[in-house]
């Protein structure tokens, strides 16, 4: 009897054991998929950024002005303030 | 029989099949192991590509240059596909794929094949949302980083290119890819059923890699660039280049070469007999040795001065000039005198006390060091020449760095393009302190020289420079160049044109240099590019006028 007991015993032992690294390899993939959320949101702020950047640089953004007719505030115009004119 | 056979046959039937299993695993574990040890590795892990993240390039205001964007690439693995044909259709729509082009190399293929590489974080997401509605498995999606230059073009001579590997060519790129670059090798990751890779905690990368901040300001290095090219377009120049330094650092703030291309810095690697530029370091020298002095009056000779049994001549219509009118009128034999009266010795001397002849402290990729002769080797024609630019070659940062000096009272700055490096750590190496390479000249000596450039502007040859409301100095230049059969040729020339702006208080020094114009210019043309990159940065800078509009009219 005594070694169904302990045959018993082990299975349950190992049922939960299985049972624990189903639940960990879960939890894993889990934050598997946030981490690679995560890093794909990343990806995305920093390609926006870069879209923003081609649009900020100077050879699109002046020649629009220009066509608008903004002009470059001569410096003369430009009060800095705690520094004697 | 008995109840104790009884239990002995039952725990006998129930430990058979374990024994069974045991002996089995015994065999598989021993026997054959590292046949089912791959093939449990193929099926559930597999290797990244291998890949390199760079730092950032920075302007000296903190804009960005070059940095490193997080792009994928998109791989198929065949055993993994559960439609091939949907599968196709979905890449070839979403990555603007012909389908024809999938399918031969999907033959080609046995198993894992790229579809693209660069993919942006858009496509991938379209193509991630579409495999995820059609439940199509197979595609792997492995990060990698693609170099990009937000403001495509402006400083590519100076930041250079990478290769597809993300190691740096040329330019900047190449002359810091060990502080740039940081190799992400191949790295082993557990891929999931559906063919994606699961991504844990080991696979997050913490850059170790510096960014580099540069002494250019991006927006000046724009303007310097786009005039730049116009004028060079216009004229039909051969090359053209201008440089921009900060007068009282040396930190340079612009560098543009015409026509553009990866890691060719002209203003660093391009050196040329300066001509008349050079002039002002002769009248500097003789000047600050007391060899003349700025009330001097020096005979032209009737237009013709013969040394050395080689005549050097003149186009000007006064029997004498004095030391400014030399400056003013760019006459050689003026200069050639002032330079003979200065001795080859001193006058060698002095060219070395300016930076000639050495290497700037920039150490650019290629960049020259100009010629210098050693004085005991110089005839005195050659001592004469020196004086008007010829028988020396130098760069444009030695010539804007003089120039500098004459600016700032006399004192040659270090020349800095990298402003710091600042590590992942937070370290910084600030790498453009203001450092005094020496005294060249005396205070007084750079005073006279300043206001005798500025009469060039005002009253000579350099009347194209003038800057409304400011007061500028400096000097044009006409070089004649080395034709193929070694004789100077009439028909090519560069044009250039060095200064400062606002003469008063320098706080720019600029050089424009435009390589064999299809007409002779005599540096006219350059000082308009001067007086229009000039205009630029002092509103860019908010520099105060120093001079009321209607005397900068006269």
């Amino acid at each position: 009897m005594k070694a169904v007991y302990i045959i018993l015993a082990l299975g349950l032992f190992l049922l939960l054991l299985s049972m624990e690294r189903v639940q960990k390899e879960r939890t894993g993939r889990q934050a598997a998929a946030l981490i690679e959320d995560i890093e794909f949101k990343k990806a995305r702020n920093q390609y926006l950024r870069y879209q923003t950047g081609i649009y900020n640089s100077p050879d699109k953004i002046i020649p629009a002005a220009q066509e608008r007719g903004l002009v470059t505030t001569p410096a003369a115009n430009i009060i800095i303030l705690g520094e004697e004119k | 029989m008995t109840a104790g056979e009884r239990i002995k046959i039952c725990g006998f039937l129930c430990l058979a099949p374990a024994a069974c299993l045991a002996a089995r695993l015994f065999y598989l574990q021993t026997f054959r192991h590292g046949e089912l040890a791959g093939k449990a590795e193929s099926r559930i892990y597999t290797q990244t590509a291998q890949n390199t993240l760079r730092g950032r390039i920075l302007d000296r205001n903190g804009v960005v240059l070059a940095e490193s964007l997080r792009t994928y690439a998109v791989a198929v693995s065949k055993k993994n596909v559960n439609n091939a044909e949907g599968l196709i259709k979905a890449l070839s729509e979403t990555l603007d794929l012909r389908p024809a082009d999938i399918k031969k190399i999907w033959r080609e293929k046995k198993n894992f094949f790229y579809v693209k590489k660069h993919v942006s974080p858009p496509e991938y997401e379209a193509l991630e949302s579409r495999l995820h509605s059609a439940g199509l498995r197979g595609v792997e999606l492995e990060p990698e980083y693609t170099r990009i230059y937000p403001f495509d073009g402006i400083a590519q001579d100076i930041l250079g290119a990478v290769n597809s590997r993300n190691r740096g060519l040329s330019g900047i790129e190449l002359m810091y890819d060990k502080e740039l670059s940081e190799e992400l090798k191949s790295r082993r990751v557990k891929r999931a059923r559906s063919g994606g890779i699961i991504y844990d905690r080991s696979q997050l990368i913490s850059p170790e890699t510096a960014d580099i901040y540069l002494t250019i300001d991006a927006m000046g290095q724009y303007y310097t660039e786009s005039i730049l090219k116009k004028y060079a377009r216009q004229y039909g120049v051969k090359s053209a280049f201008a440089i921009v330094q900060d007068s009282q650092n040396g930190n340079i703030l612009a560098a543009a070469s015409w026509p553009a291309r990866d890691g060719r810095a002209l203003p660093f690697q391009f050196s040329y007999e300066p001509g008349s530029t050079f002039k002002t370091l002769a009248v500097a020298a003789a000047l600050d040795t007391g060899a003349i002095k700025p009330a001097d009056i020096i005979s032209l000779d009737n237009n013709k001065w013969t040394i050395s049994g080689i005549t050097i001549r003149d186009h000007q219509k006064k029997p004498a000039l004095t030391i400014s009118e030399i400056l003013e009128v760019s006459s050689n034999i003026g200069a050639a005198k002032i330079a003979d009266k200065v001795g080859a010795k001193t006058m060698y001397a002095y060219i070395k006390k300016f930076g000639f002849g050495v290497r700037s402290n920039v150490g650019f990729l290629g960049e020259q060091a100009g010629i210098l002769r050693d004085h005991t080797r110089w005839r005195p024609v050659d001592t004469a020449k020196a004086g008007y630019g010829y028988t020396i070659s130098a760069t444009a940062v030695q010539i804007v760095s003089a120039y500098s000096a004459i600016a700032n009272g006399g004192t040659l700055m270090a020349a800095h393009l990298i402003d710091k490096i600042k590590f992942a750590d937070g370290r910084q190496t600030p790498l453009a302190k203001p450092a005094r390479i020496r005294r060249v000249i005396e205070e007084a000596s750079a005073a006279q020289l300043k206001t005798m450039l500025q009469n060039v502007v005002r009253l000579g040859t350099g009347k194209n420079a003038r800057i409304a409301g400011y007061s500028v100095a400096g000097k044009t230049g006409t070089t004649e160049k080395l034709a193929q059969d070694g004789k100077y040729g009439r028909s090519l020339h560069i044009a250039s044109f060095c200064g400062f702006v606002p003469a008063s208080q320098p706080h720019f020094t600029i050089l424009v240099v435009l390589d064999e114009p299809e007409q002779a210019l005599f540096g006219s043309v350059s000082a308009d590019i001067f007086a229009g990159i000039g205009q630029k940065f002092l509103d860019l800078y908010a520099v105060q006028p120093d001079i009321p509009q209607e005397d900068a009219a006269r």
